[in-house]
């Protein structure tokens, strides 16, 4: 199916290949089974982005809405044996640059939808049936009844999962606060515990405190261009079984930012709770790029960071940054994450 | 602290908990709205049908079983006639002009909310319908663009409040 996925995507956008992995131990192994992932969108409404004098913006809307609809498309002619299934990975709206206050009412995503109809009328369309995750600038949305099906995390597939699907922001408390997160590991990756109310105080008070002394007015993630490998042609020069597959113990350490983590996460979830997870999707970075982790036993761990719709990336042959607009794809073994933007205006950086 | 004003303390809280506000607004039965389907929901602006729909179900108290047979509020026409008038004008209405220059307000005084929970629909509204309440009815607009296109009028769930 990535075969006809990368079909929907050319109908819409120029699409370069960040990179590929396929690989019989990356697991999902059924070929009628796409999923595919829409990292950090970060949207703002309009006022806000003038008055708080931001300097990112998401990236490509118009393409973004494209994308969608394509994907809609894509999902509606699925055969009854097939699956497609989307997931934004949270960081959808941002409330945090919205409203940097805690408490504020439900208003405040309203009126960041209010400035975006035509993107939120795509990612909400009933053909696409997106699932979102809570990202750190998205939290406090699992409070309003709205966003009831909003969740910290998936796991796919449904049978025998060998993936999670979480924001990633969970791997900044594991780094930089080890103390206070056991309990919240437990709700993040134990398949039995939903988190409740009572639960959830915590993970919104971490979420709180990642954003102290932030103003996110020059940036939100990046210092930097994110630095991803060179980009290639998938139609033109083909998808190797790997491409810029970034490997512990070469790659250097900025291409491997949460891969320790979420290894040794995932490690502890298929210990005590009987799981046998090996890839973790993640967003948050806004850095494209896949990781592995080989133990000893040749078995392999896999993290696919799966970019941002904002700030911007680089590759080696570019001579200007571009604006981050990566989606990444899962199906019958292999991974996938493009670099999308609209047809002939590749290269083009944005801000503001 | 003692007892008497840990008591003191417990009982403000517990009072001030009770007062919370409610901040979603649920359509409420098809007795007690201005459509049965989805497909008769008011368009706006208003037309001559439209306001004289409206107009029966507020004349009927908000009870649809009772348009056309009882009459429960005789100063509907006078209360509503104005901002039904407003509704039908064909300059169309805004979202500024209903959340920012409040142009309704002298109809529509009550809080403005934009959780609007509708068990009908197969999923929650992508983009937030504006609720306004006058105290007896949730106005809820539906916008497209930024321009208010239709409306429903239900009956309020909360609890009435007995005057002190």
């Amino acid at each position: 199916m990535h075969e006809r996925l990368l079909t929907s995507l050319e109908s819409v956008a120029d699409v370069r290949l960040v990179a590929a992995l396929r690989h019989e131990q990356l697991g999902f192994p059924n070929e009628k089974d796409l999923r595919v992932f829409i990292p950090d969108v970060h949207l703002i409404g309009e006022k806000r982005l003038i008055e708080g004098e931001f300097t990112y913006a998401t990236n490509h809307p118009e393409l973004l809405t494209s994308v969608l609809g394509a994907l809609a498309g894509l999902r509606s002619q699925a055969a009854s044996d097939e699956t497609v299934e989307v997931y934004q990975l949270g960081d959808f709206l941002d409330l945090w640059r919205e409203a940097p206050q805690p408490d504020e009412p439900p208003e405040v995503p309203a009126r960041i939808k209010d400035d975006h109809q035509d993107l939120i009328e795509a990612f909400l369309d009933r053909r696409l049936k997106a699932h979102f995750l809570l990202g750190n600038h998205d939290f406090d949305l699992y409070r309003w009844p709205d966003y009831a099906g909003w969740e910290r995390r998936y796991y796919l597939p449904d049978a025998a999962p060998g993936a999670i699907v979480l924001h990633g922001d969970y791997f900044d408390w594991v780094e930089r606060l080890p103390a206070p997160i056991k309990q919240i590991f437990v709700y993040l990756f134990s398949p039995r515990v939903a988190p409740s109310d009572y639960a959830l105080g915590p993970m919104r008070a971490l979420a709180l405190q990642s954003h102290a002394g932030r103003d996110y007015r020059t940036r939100i993630q990046l210092a930097q261009p994110a630095p991803i490998g060179s980009l290639r042609s998938p139609r033109a020069e083909g998808v190797p079984p790997e491409w810029n597959v970034q490997r512990e113990g070469v790659a250097d350490a900025a291409n491997l930012t949460f891969l320790d983590s979420a290894y040794q996460e995932c490690l502890k979830a298929n210990q005590e709770f009987g799981l046998s997870l090996k890839v973790a999707i993640i967003g948050h970075t806004h850095h494209a790029r896949i990781a592995v982790r080989e133990a000893a036993d040749g078995s392999l761990f896999t993290l696919i960071d799966c970019g941002a719709w904002i700030e911007n990336c680089q590759a080696p042959e570019d001579a200007a940054p571009s604006p981050n607009a990566q989606i990444a794809a899962l199906s019958g073994g292999e991974a996938r994450i493009y670099q999308l933007a609209p047809h002939l205006t590749l290269n083009s950086a944005t801000s503001g | 602290m003692t007892n008497r004003r840990l008591y003191i303390a417990a009982i403000l809280a517990v009072s001030l908990s009770a007062c919370g506000h409610v901040r979603y607004v649920p359509v409420r039965e098809a007795r007690f709205r201005t459509e049965t389907a989805r497909s008769e929901r008011l368009q706006l602006p208003l037309t001559a049908a439209g306001r004289e729909k409206l107009l029966a179900f507020l004349r009927a108290g908000g009870d649809s079983d009772r348009i056309g047979n009882t009459l429960v509020d005789p100063a509907a026409e006078t209360h509503y006639g104005p901002l039904l008038d407003r509704l039908a004008a064909s300059a169309p209405l805004t979202l500024e002009d209903l959340m920012e220059k409040r142009t309704l307000r002298p109809w529509l005084a009550g809080r403005v909310l934009r959780q609007v929970i509708d068990a009908r629909e197969e999923s929650p509204p992508a983009i937030s319908p504006v609720a306004v309440g006058d105290g007896r009815y949730w106005w809820i607009f539906y916008q497209h663009q930024k321009r208010l296109v239709e409306l429903l009028v239900t009956l309020s769930a909360e609890p009435r409040k007995p005057q002190r």
